[in-house]
């Protein structure tokens, strides 16, 4: 048993590790101007991050999913607002065009994705249907042009600048999700697709878009894959979404964990330094623990998955656990940090904020824990 | 034991380095020194004016006038056979010869020393600082370069020694000089400057910089530096830079300003008699080293300062 | 041409060196290493040369433990072309280094020799200049400029005056400062490209040389840590305690 990462993981690892460590002093730039310079976004291209789990053979990476854990806990040290673009191409929307679309989509895509120059929107999440993807309404009906896309889809990242949006639709609502639902690819200049809503979020993240379809006239060259596989399309890559988010609760725990302990070396009181009272070690102990069995539980999720060990509930437990041991975390670190912790422009306030939403997105706890229970009483 | 002393200089005057490399040279035994450079006849007459030592080696040449490495060096190779140790000051001219030397000798150099334990026995700094090692030579020769701050200067004048020159060897042929730019500055050089004011990443730009702290070190007579954040940042030349990776100073007063004290700064300083530090973060690493600290906004207080002085 | 990098395994820049108890050492037990930052300077050199069509192959070495194939992987990553490991678990000092390096040298026949001014850990600054001496070549060191002009180079160097500009024939060895350029990262594509280059390994027997040292360590200890003074509530108390101290 070998618990050590890949040498090359390791060296990705460090590689970013350098990488993220030059560009955190930008986050104050950031955080007075609300813009995210631009050599942010251009190092993390020029540097591979955007083509990391796409394909080789159109310009990506193919990284595993453990390599992409891995990488995830080093770059989520970063305010999200300077990866968050990655997160689609990481995730189902990406793997959907990756694993369904033709070699023709495909060469007008990926590439374009790798470079940054074609940014992508997966919607399948709408008002009302957030855990619960087969109530969705929006709809796909053929006509002899191709299909006419109908609906609304909300909290989508990346709506606002994608080139192309990844869209889920009933085809065929008598048949339910399974073989109801289908996925197309519809060019974000179709008329009748609007950008309709901006949701503005707790945390450093950026703005979440509502999409409206209305009347939207694709070709027939649009559908991916087969007509009435898109649930399960949407459905296959669950696990690697939900492994992306427990790595960033991980680098975000782990970051935390790391700024606390500083801290408490430094932080002076009654004489001494704060480290030296035993609640604050017991506080420390416990996160170091706590995010110790978070990477640990993340790290062989994705190590299995790689191996073609596929299980759901495993996806599921290391999402759960890694959110909540690193929710736990970083409000503890906030609280051995004392008032200072509170304050904007410290590095706990922002992680306090924006760790929150990994209990929730790409599935929230008790939506996985659903996924363990089913699976623990098949 | 009989010591050779590199002599720096620029050909017209004595460097002050050489100073402090005598007196290290001196616990050793009997000290030689060597003026190696093209013209610099009154260099050798400052030299033999050195109180304390036995004879000055003069090479005037025009294969010496720059100090090239590759043409002084065989020249202190040969002028080994008569002396069982050589020492430079580590200048940057001292760091690039004697390295030099100590290959033609076959002999494991000693890099800036900060004191003389023993006849072949020398502490010096290893990790920028945060250790100490005592390390003792097996060669049969020594070669040595010495951190001018760790040592007291000898005595400039009272000295009579004899001048003789000998024979520098040909130029090599395999390098030329080219130009110099030198910083021209009015200001006393920062490696032998009484006091220092050094700047920090905090003064935000060249011109503040220049606006902040050259009045006050203009006021106090003093050197200037910064911190390897502030040369990074282009606020100021490279020559500036205080610390591991720039210079290692120890004025009577050094006044750090906006520096926060990364270790590589502190490297670079924390011999200095008196710190002060002006700095707006209480909890800033400077003021755990600093005698006298003082918590404001330097944009403030730098310029109040300067006014009262 | 070819350019011949050496590569040093070192303690990370950012870790803070702790003194080992018995004063037998530094403790790097567990210790981030990196490649030393002045030979990442080397490096990047070495590719931008090779960018510019002025060197055609870059050839890296490091002398050292097993693990330091990970300093020769980073450079090849950050765009080196094939690696020679020198393994040994010894502490090899510059003088045995720099011989070795000119062993392996007679094989390679660079053009340009690039290397640190310093390792950070013994901060000795010794063995470009002395693998220049035992090679009898000439040599440009603290570069923060190198231009290669046929067969010869035009190197800036970081003087403490100033700068310095000296034109030396090739083959020549270049160290270099902090200025030269700033290091590219070692980019995700790269790592995996670096996989695939050649990475040889050989002992210092191979090259014949004597690695014994000449300099024995009788003890490293903590240097002399300087106490906190006062803190002075205003301007008014500075000038006062200035003045007196004679400053002002």
């Amino acid at each position: 048993m070998d618990f050590e990462l890949p040498d090359e993981i390791r060296d990705f690892c460090e590689a970013t590790r350098s990488i993220v460590n030059d560009l955190l002093p930008l986050e104050r730039d950031f955080v007075e101007t609300g813009v995210v310079p631009p050599i942010v976004r251009q190092t993390l291209i020029e540097n591979g991050y955007f083509g990391m789990a796409l394909p080789e053979e159109y310009g990506g990476l193919g990284l595993g999913a453990l390599a992409q854990a891995a990488v995830q806990i080093e770059l989520a040290r970063l305010p999200p607002q300077f990866w968050t673009e990655i997160r689609p191409l990481m995730g189902p929307g990406a793997k959907n065009i990756a694993y369904h679309c033709t070699e023709a989509q495909k060469e007008l895509l990926i590439p374009g994705m790798t470079t940054g120059e074609i940014p992508v929107a997966f919607a399948l999440t709408e008002p009302g249907s957030g855990s619960d993807p087969g109530s969705m309404r929006t709809t796909a009906t053929r006509n002899a042009d191709g299909w006419v896309i109908n609906g609304s889809k909300t909290y989508i990242s990346n709506g606002k600048n994608a080139k192309y949006v990844t869209v889920y639709a009933y085809t065929d609502k008598s048949a339910g999700p399974r073989g109801g639902i289908s996925a197309f690819l519809m060019p974000a200049d179709t008329p009748g697709f609007a950008v309709t809503g901006v949701i503005e979020l707790m945390g450093t993240s950026p703005a979440v878009y509502e999409l409206t379809f209305d009347e939207c006239q694709v070709g027939p060259d649009a559908l991916i894959g087969e007509e009435g596989k898109g649930f399960h399309y949407a459905l296959e890559c669950l696990n690697e979404g939900r492994m992306n988010v427990g790595a960033t609760a991980v680098g975000m725990g782990e970051y935390a964990l790391e700024l606390a302990t500083e801290e408490a070396k430094v932080r002076p009181a009654f004489g001494s330094v704060i480290a030296d009272f035993q609640a604050i070690r017991h506080y420390l102990a416990g996160m170091a623990t706590d995010m110790r069995a978070a990477r640990l539980i993340l790290l062989d999720a994705a190590w299995r998955y790689d191996q073609g060990e596929k299980r759901r509930e495993l996806a599921s437990m290391a999402k759960l656990f890694a959110t909540e041991a690193g929710s736990r975390t970083v409000d503890t670190a906030l609280q051995i940090y004392g008032g200072a912790g509170y304050c904007k422009g410290y590095a706990i306030e922002r992680l306090y904020r924006d760790i929150r939403i990994t209990r929730i997105y790409e599935g929230s706890s008790e939506i996985q824990k659903n996924t363990i229970a089913r699976e623990l009483l098949r | 034991m009989k010591t050779l002393v590199y002599v720096a200089h620029d050909n017209v005057h004595l460097g002050d380095a050489t100073l402090a490399t005598v007196t290290a040279a001196s616990k050793l035994g009997e000290v030689h020194l060597l003026v190696a450079g093209a013209g610099c006849g009154a260099v050798a007459e400052a030299a033999s004016r050195i109180a304390g030592i036995g004879k000055v080696h003069v090479a005037d040449d025009a294969a010496c006038e720059h100090q090239l490495a590759e043409n002084i060096a065989p020249l202190i190779a040969g002028l080994m056979t008569d002396h069982d140790a050589v020492l430079f000051p580590a200048t940057t001219t001292g760091k690039n010869i004697a390295p030099r030397v100590a290959a033609l000798l076959d002999v494991m150099q000693i890099s800036d020393i900060l004191s003389v334990e023993g006849e072949r026995t020398f502490t010096r700094p290893i990790y920028a600082g945060n250790a100490i090692a005592t390390v003792e030579s097996s060669d049969a020769k020594l070669v040595i370069t010495v951190r001018g701050t760790a040592f007291d200067k000898a005595e400039a004048e009272g000295g009579a020694a004899e001048i003789a020159a000998v024979a520098s060897t040909d130029d090599a042929g395999k390098s030329s000089f080219v130009s110099a730019e030198l910083a021209k500055s009015e200001r006393p050089e920062l490696t032998s400057a009484k006091i220092i004011v050094s700047g920090g990443r905090a003064l935000k730009d060249s011109a503040t910089f220049e606006n902040i702290v050259m009045p006050l070190a203009d006021k106090l007579g003093a050197g200037v530096g910064a911190s390897r954040a502030a040369v990074d940042a282009g606020y100021v030349p490279n020559d500036y830079q205080v610390g591991q990776t720039g210079k290692i100073v120890a004025p009577e007063v050094y006044i750090a300003i906006g520096i926060s004290g990364a270790i590589q700064h502190l490297a670079g300083m924390k011999d200095s008699k008196t710190i002060i530090a002006i700095n707006k973060d209480e909890d800033a690493p400077i003021f755990q080293v600093a005698d006298i600290g003082l918590v404001a906004d330097l944009y403030q207080a730098v310029p109040e300062l300067t006014a009262a002085l | 041409m070819k350019a011949l990098v050496p590569v040093k395994r070192v303690i990370d820049y950012n870790v803070k060196p702790r003194v080992k108890a018995d004063g037998s050492g530094v403790d790097l037990a567990n210790v981030k290493m990196s490649m030393n930052p002045f030979d990442e300077i080397a490096v990047e050199e070495a590719v931008r040369l090779k960018e510019a069509g002025q060197i055609d192959e870059i050839v890296v070495v490091s002398i050292g433990p097993a693990k330091a194939q990970e300093t020769l992987r980073a450079a090849l990553a950050m765009g080196a072309d094939s690696a020679l490991l020198i393994e040994t678990e010894e502490a090899i000092e510059p003088l045995a280094v720099a011989k070795m390096l000119k062993a392996v040298s007679g094989e390679v026949e660079p053009g340009l020799i690039i290397l640190g001014k310093q390792a950070i850990d013994d901060d000795s600054n010794q063995t470009g200049q002395m693998l220049a001496g035992l090679m009898n070549l000439p040599q440009g060191t603290f570069a923060s400029k190198v231009e290669l002009e046929g067969d010869h180079v035009r190197v800036t160097r970081e003087v403490d005056g100033g700068l310095e500009t000296v034109r030396l024939s090739t083959p020549a060895i270049i160290t270099t400062d902090l200025r030269l350029n700033e290091p590219r990262y070692a980019s995700l594509p790269n790592i995996m490209k670096a996989k695939k280059k050649p990475l040889e390994i050989k002992t210092p027997a191979d090259y014949g040389v004597d690695i014994a040292p000449r300099l024995k360590t009788l003890n490293v200890s903590e240097p002399p840590v300087r106490q906190a003074g006062v803190k002075v509530a205003d301007v008014d108390e500075l000038i006062a305690r200035l003045k007196a101290m004679g400053v002002a």
